[in-house]
């Protein structure tokens, strides 16, 4: 009898899922099971069925330690968590990063990697500021207030160098210059200077944040800029307590390594060992897979952008394009993930033309670009007809419609 | 050649008491690291489970899957809404991404010769021959799957890799069960046209009148 037949088609279309179900429950009664198995002795994708039930029973019974695995899978959410959290606490976020955390859920356990408020030293220099400016202010109401103001600079150079000698004695892991994205987009207070600095110290005024946090006091640091300068250092405006905080920055391109120079350094920032730089895009690739592969799928974006960007001409920078393409595209992120395939198919290779002419029409679907969706998928069934998403081409086709 | 006899129910479902891991689940959920550890350790069995059938018990990727579904589980928790048991919430992720990291498996092979899947079959008190037909019903279920749209593969694999039931198929699916049955059919159809384009396979079935 042939497979084709339109009875046998017929009785293989009603497969009786509730028969099957009653057998697992064993609540089969026999005139079921007669009509059962009379089915299965015909339909062979029933009769597969039943068959793959008891093979995949057979190989299910492993039986391993998955502590490494929990553990593991525990120890990636935590460290995923703690790099989202990290990045945003210094403002330096990848903006593949980001939106590759968007889709991500709350975390689920506290961040390993402690997040430092400002340091207590730094409120007292503030403090010190702030009395080093009530006293210029006096100074200058009177001709004897000059003499204090004098005794008050003196008084705050003194601190100053308790601070900086404290701070030598901090055990750091490393000292690292903190980029400050708000201080390079907008000059700060202190660098509109004027030549007197008593004078500056008249006009100012104390300015409030609106956080309740401690008033920044911008008077106070022209006194203070000779010496950042002196050490390399500049006043920045944190971006996120709004305060003032002395971080180091390389004076000039010039500027001897801050790690040569311990006691110089101003903002203590604990930073890992610098990592060891590969300049191998394969070895690149391979780690990169690796974060994939655990899903770490941020840091892959990440890694795989690298890749991209220093060997733009190697074969992983472009297959680099389609993977990423693909993690964009599973966190719904279609119109980046177009862009990636896009960049992909431009690169002329063609390992993965077939995956991403089949993430083109997903994209395009994705947002909402029906006649680009039906194109691709015409594009993609005229390359390649017995591709594994040919099937889901031709159904996609049929649902989209005619033209 | 004889009708295959079903697997017998206690068998084939190893599922703990859900009370227990539904506490885990909720807890979880809140933050809680350490219910989320213990959910972890009791729905791990069950999603190595899953992946292995996906995948094939000798895939050199199988420990990385069941990681990463227990990092998609751990991900999905706070969306978890104590409707199901924590157990078939896990094993639907571990489904879902196994059948991504098989996808991505065969496209990695395409583009490295020398990253053949592994694909090995179980010790078992099998003959060879038997364990050779075995293993290329599964094989061909696996390939199968890449083909046929996500939702059909999905509630075939549960069906059958794991024996679930229709309303349980549907609950994990939120679909009804109407077109879960749809789903199943359209599923048993590209299957039957899958055997019928291997006639090893189909005339190992023995079917027809």
């Amino acid at each position: 009898m042939s497979l084709t037949d339109s009875k046998h088609g017929k009785l293989a279309q009603l497969h009786p899922e509730e028969l099957f179900d009653k057998e697992e429950l064993g609540t089969l009664t026999s005139a079921e099971r007669v009509r059962l198995d009379a089915h299965v002795s015909q339909c062979a994708a029933c009769k597969m069925d039943r068959l793959l039930r008891a093979d995949f029973e057979a190989e299910a019974d492993e039986r391993i330690s998955f502590t490494n695995l929990v553990e593991g899978a525990l120890g990636a959410v935590a460290k995923a968590d703690s790099d989202r959290t990290s990045a945003k606490a210094t403002g330096t976020a990848d903006v593949v990063g980001s939106a590759a955390t968007k889709v991500e859920s709350k975390p689920v356990e506290a961040p390993l990697v402690p997040i430092h408020g400002p340091a207590p030293w730094k409120r007292v220099a503030l403090l010190f500021a702030a009395a080093f400016v009530l006293m210029a202010t006096a100074a200058a109401a009177s001709e004897q207030g000059r003499s204090i103001a004098r005794k008050a600079t003196s008084m705050f150079s003194s601190s100053d160098d308790l601070r900086e000698k404290d701070l030598a004695k901090r055990p750091l892991l490393a000292l690292a210059p903190v980029p400050s994205p708000a201080t390079q987009a907008s000059p700060s207070p202190s660098s509109a200077a004027t030549t007197d600095p008593v004078a500056k110290a008249m006009g100012a005024s104390a300015s409030g944040p609106s956080d309740g946090s401690m008033p920044v006091v911008s008077a106070a640091l022209p006194r203070i800029e000779p010496r950042l300068a002196a050490i390399g250092a500049s006043p920045q405006v944190h971006p996120t307590s709004s305060s003032v905080h002395l971080e180091r920055t390389p004076a000039t391109p010039g500027t001897p390594s801050i790690n040569a120079q311990p006691a110089n350094a101003v903002v203590p920032v604990v930073v890992e060992p610098p990592a060891k730089v590969v300049d191998d895009p394969a070895a690149l690739f391979g780690a990169a897979n690796h974060l994939r592969r655990s899903g770490n799928l941020s840091g892959a974006l990440v890694a795989y952008a690298d890749i991209i960007t220093r060997f733009p001409a190697s074969r992983e920078a472009s297959t680099a394009r389609a993977l990423r393409g693909r993690i964009l595209l599973e966190q719904h992120d279609a119109r980046r993930a177009l862009a990636e395939f896009d960049a992909y198919l431009a690169s002329g290779r063609g390992e993965l033309r077939e995956e991403a002419l089949v993430g083109r029409a997903r994209s395009f679907g994705m947002v909402g670009q029906i006649d680009a969706e039906r194109t691709a998928w015409d594009t993609l069934l005229a390359s390649y007809p017995r591709s594994a998403s040919a099937e889901h081409a031709r159904l996609r086709l049929e649902a989209l419609g005619a033209r | 050649m004889s009708l295959p006899q079903p697997v017998p129910a206690e068998l084939r479902r190893p599922v703990p008491a859900p009370s227990a891991t539904l506490e885990f689940a909720r807890e979880a959920a809140q933050g809680d690291t350490r219910a989320t550890a213990q959910l972890l350790r009791a729905v791990a069995p069950l999603v190595n489970r899953v992946v292995r059938a996906m995948l094939g018990g000798g895939h050199p990727d199988v420990q990385d899957v069941v990681q990463q579904s227990l990092i998609g589980l751990v991900r999905a928790l706070p969306a978890f809404r104590g409707e199901c048991a924590p157990e078939g919430y896990a094993q639907t992720i571990a489904m879902r991404t196994a059948l991504l990291a098989r996808k991505r498996t065969r496209i990695d092979r395409s583009r490295r010769d020398d990253d053949a899947e592994t694909e090995t079959t179980p010790t078992t008190d099998e003959s060879p021959e038997e364990t050779a037909v075995s293993e290329r019903r599964r094989s061909l279920l696996r390939e199968l799957l890449l083909e046929i749209p996500e939702e059909q593969a999905e509630a075939l694999a549960l069906r059958v890799m794991l024996g679930w039931s229709l309303e349980e198929v549907a609950q994990a699916a939120g679909a009804p069960l109407n077109t879960v049955r749809s789903r199943l059919r359209l599923a048993k159809e590209a299957l039957r046209r899958r055997i019928e384009a291997s006639p090893d396979v189909y005339a190992a079935l023995e079917v027809g009148p």
